[in-house]
């Protein structure tokens, strides 16, 4: 995956990790210091380990910002900011995001795919790994394209709306929130007490939708906020029916 | 730029301003309304062999409807999503088609996401309008189709009540069918279906369960959660094929009859109705149906099932007999008393799919 952040030295990326970038920053200015970390840079000489890593680190990089949480909560970031747009006309939203949260945006912006098909077949095999043998490749599949095609609607139905979002961007971030359905899963399998399921699940769902919802939401006009996330929870409620059912 | 070769849809440019003016709320180009209009009425209706092809493509150009140009008055907007006559969906960001194969037949536009974006083209407050409209005004004839989504109507509608302080009436826009709400309202179906039919059955399972236990006093696990192998097979079997059966059966009912129906009358040479006017009435008459089944979890008589799916049958069969039986009736009175027929027959065999297939517990 040399595409999403190959050309990057590794020193460059570990930086945007610690949050490098001090307070004030414009979006301008990032981008900036993004053109020159995209320079050519010859990754042929490297060791193995050294590009495996690098998708790796990647990869981890984004299951924090996943689970790291924002300074606003998205569901009241959706209902203050139709008063907001209403007054002044910000497209962008910059100021109006705090430094924390811009620096998540940032970082999902540099989309992959390995993470969300590692987290995929995670939770695929959890769910099959506690269903009887007979069902056990059936709920893997369905699980598996559930995830896929319904992240693939959820996406296309953001951009029928008229969002300007990234397919495969959109498709990177819903991937990457399952990861607190994939931890539930996991749990699941040595605890199967039902109330205490069903708090889990509760969690991990709203978890999973946190960052899902501030991402989309970045990208639609506020009168339809409401009918792009539909589908985001509709999806996640979806998931969270399977891993507590099954 | 380094995001903007990325992704499968290279018209959107995430380093633009993500909220660009809608393309379909440009300025009108008369002359082309004119010349379809024109076209439109030289063609004559009975002449049953063009009329499919030029009904497709007009419906390209119009994407829907083929009405009369709006009347020039004083405060009227110009229309906005499908009831747009001067749209031309191909026109995205002053692009042409982007490829010959895609414009040899015209045909091929249907897998293509542009033709189905003005039909997205609504707001929350629309879908929530619409949806208000289905549960509460079924029996309003024609309510749906003419007040809510604007058929028949080209100027703007007017509100009852003046919230602005002069009286001049405030107008409202009408944006004509949507595709959203059928998408989403019949996938909501479809997981509430599962879901309850699920509960169903584990309420079963556990009524067995306790029922075993009074009979045989073993003590086995205390759980309520149908831990046990066998119970854990069956359930898991039903869950997966309740879901797949409720995809089918829902999917049948809300896209492939209208669509059905849409091809018997356009054969037939009733063409006044559109296609995404079909699908948008029968998505919306799912929406007691949802009510209906979300209650439906617990474990009632039988009885009181029938009760309520007739009432939710009852709901819905009136709610697509108002509408989309007196344009039918317009244009041709004698065929179009089979579809008006055939509208709660096929309501009432739904009904019964889902209380056999989802609602009868097979063990005793």
């Amino acid at each position: 995956m040399a595409q999403s952040s190959g050309a990057a030295p590794e020193w460059a990326t570990a930086a945007n990790n610690a949050g490098y970038n001090s307070s004030g920053i414009l979006a301008t200015t990032v981008e900036q210091h993004q053109d020159e970390l995209f320079a050519p840079y010859s990754t042929l000489d490297e060791p193995v380990m050294e590009t495996i890593m690098r998708d790796v680190r990647a990869v981890g990089a984004k299951l924090k910002v996943v689970m790291r949480p924002m300074d606003r909560a998205p569901i009241f970031y959706a209902a203050v900011d139709t008063a907001d747009s209403n007054a002044n006309a910000n497209p962008d939203h910059i100021e109006e995001m705090s430094e924390n949260d811009r620096l998540i945006m940032q970082q999902l912006k540099d989309w992959d795919l390995w993470g969300p098909l590692v987290l995929c077949l995670a939770l695929g095999i959890c769910l099959s790994f506690r269903a009887p043998s007979e069902q056990a490749s059936l709920v893997f599949a369905a699980v598996f394209c559930g995830v896929w095609v319904g992240g693939t609607i959820v996406t296309i139905n953001a951009q029928l709306l008229g969002s300007t979002i990234s397919f495969f961007q959109s498709l990177c971030v819903l991937g990457y929130s399952i990861f607190p359905m994939v931890l539930v899963a996991a749990v699941m399998v040595i605890i199967r007490w039902a109330w205490i399921d069903l708090i889990m699940v509760a969690v991990g769902y709203l978890w999973s939708t946190r960052t899902s919802t501030f991402f989309i939401s970045q990208y639609i006009k506020p009168e339809r906020r409401l009918l792009a996330l539909y589908p985001v929870y509709f999806f996640f409620t979806f998931l969270a029916w399977i891993v507590f059912y099954f | 730029m380094m995001q903007s070769s990325y992704g499968m849809n290279s018209n959107y440019d995430e380093e633009d301003d993500p909220f660009a003016p809608n393309p379909f709320r440009a300025q009108p180009a008369p002359q082309q309304q004119q010349q379809q209009q024109q076209q439109q009425q030289q063609q004559p209706y009975n002449n049953m062999q063009q009329q499919p092809q030029q009904l497709y493509n007009m419906q390209q150009q119009q994407p829907y409807g083929m009405q009369q140009p709006p009347p020039p008055q004083g405060n009227v907007q110009y229309l906005s999503g499908t009831m747009d006559q001067n749209a031309a969906p191909h026109n995205y960001n002053n692009q042409t088609p982007a490829s010959s194969f895609f414009s040899f037949a015209g045909c091929l536009n249907c897998i293509r996401l542009d033709t189905y974006q003005i039909y997205f083209d609504v707001d929350t407050s629309d879908v929530a309008g619409r949806l208000k409209a289905a549960l509460l005004f079924f029996h309003l004839p024609d309510y749906f189709r003419v007040d809510t989504l604007g058929d028949d109507r080209n100027v703007v509608v007017t509100s009852e009540t003046s919230d602005t302080d002069n009286n001049q009436e405030t107008p409202i826009l009408r944006k004509g069918p949507d595709l959203y709400g059928p998408l989403w309202i019949a996938c909501t179906l479809v997981f509430t279906l599962a879901v309850t039919s699920n509960m169903l059955l584990y309420f079963d399972h556990w009524k067995q369960f306790t029922t075993n236990q009074h009979h045989h006093s073993s003590t086995t696990t205390n759980t309520t959660n149908p831990s046990s192998a066998a119970g854990d097979f069956q359930a898991m079997e039903y869950d997966l094929t309740h879901l797949i059966h409720a995809l089918s059966v829902v999917a049948t009912f809300a896209f492939g009859l209208p669509t059905f129906f849409w091809l018997a009358t356009i054969c037939m040479g009733m063409t006044k109705v559109p296609w995404v006017m079909w699908i948008c009435c029968y998505g919306y008459c799912l929406v007691p149906y949802v009510a209906i089944t979300s209650l439906l979890w617990m474990p009632w008589w039988s009885l009181m099932q029938w009760i309520l799916l007739m009432l939710a049958t009852l709901m819905s069969g009136c709610f697509v007999l108002r509408n989309l039986a007196n344009p039918l009736l317009q244009q041709d009175a004698g065929k179009a008393a089979t579809f008006v027929l055939a509208f709660p027959v096929t309501h009432f065999i739904f009904m019964c799919v889902l209380k056999f297939s989802f609602y009868t517990s097979t063990k005793k």
